[in-house]
């Protein structure tokens, strides 16, 4: 038998030929939805403030300003996840 | 807060928006005209993912500012097919393989279209120098180099002969297309 009549034909596609990929048509577009890009109604935007000191101490927040800024609901401070077991890192 | 407002062509279509002036483009482009194509990886000009044509010249987007580009064009991932017809790099990226998770994709075929733009015929040093500035992390250089060299192949024709390619849907003729 000869070696050709083992391949399929390109028509046919299967062994010796690649598979083209259904997903790539939308990330070839930028129009590939990731988590950064989707909006939700009521969502919420999280920033987590950390501390510009690589060695201290943090006697104590104050979120006032922060608060003051328009469209800001909530300042969460470490205090609030006391005993949740979440992990503060001190 | 202080805005101001910036003008600018996007994807040809002139834009206006009232604006910060601490706003950077990319988040011009992504929450103000929801151009979500472009993306942010490394927020620091490191990786590229936000990399997009000003003026025809590629810039991250995610280090200017966007009362930086008044007055200016804009190209982003989703200006660059003709209508239906997808870009011949963006097909190339596809027949050749070029991603997997697609996120340094917009990007990657952006700033391939500047390279080609300046360099129609470039080497594989070439290619690979051109777009030192986007790192993809999971698919690797090799395919991209290949769908890159495809797609000036076929820019390379099209210049040639006045005749519009046509889209490749069938995978045996986009073999042959990266063998010819």
């Amino acid at each position: 038998m000869a070696a050709d009549a083992l391949q399929t034909t390109p028509e046919v596609g299967g062994m010796g030929h690649s598979v083209k990929r259904k997903e790539d048509a939308r990330f070839i577009q930028g129009r590939g939805e990731y988590i950064d890009d989707l909006v939700l109604p009521g969502m919420l935007w999280l920033d987590i403030v950390r501390s510009p000191y690589a060695h201290a101490r943090i006697k104590g927040i104050d979120a006032t300003e922060a608060l003051a800024i328009p469209g800001v609901l909530a300042v969460r401070e470490p205090t609030a996840y006391v005993g949740t077991g979440a992990t503060t890192g001190g | 807060m202080t805005t101001q407002k910036v003008h600018l062509t996007v994807n040809g279509e002139a834009r206006e928006a009232e604006v910060e002036p601490r706003l950077l483009l990319v988040h011009l482009l992504r929450d103000v005209f929801t151009l979500t194509g472009t993306h942010i990886g490394c927020d620091t000009s490191n990786c590229g993912a936000c990399t997009i044509l000003v003026d025809g010249e590629s810039a991250k987007s995610c280090t200017m500012l966007a009362l930086s580009a008044e007055g200016r064009e804009i190209t982003t991932i989703e200006g660059l097919a003709d209508g239906a017809t997808l870009h011949p790099l963006q097909q190339a990226f596809w027949d050749q393989h070029g991603l997997q998770c697609g996120f340094c994709t917009p990007g990657m075929i952006i700033q391939a279209s500047w390279l080609l733009a300046r360099n129609p015929d470039p080497s594989e040093a070439e290619i690979r120098e051109g777009i030192a500035g986007n790192l993809c992390r999971c698919t690797g250089y090799v395919n991209i180099v290949k769908a890159i060299q495809q797609a000036a192949g076929e820019l390379s024709a099209v210049a040639a002969a006045p005749v519009v390619a046509a889209e490749t849907i069938d995978p045996g003729a986009a073999d042959a297309a990266a063998a010819g």
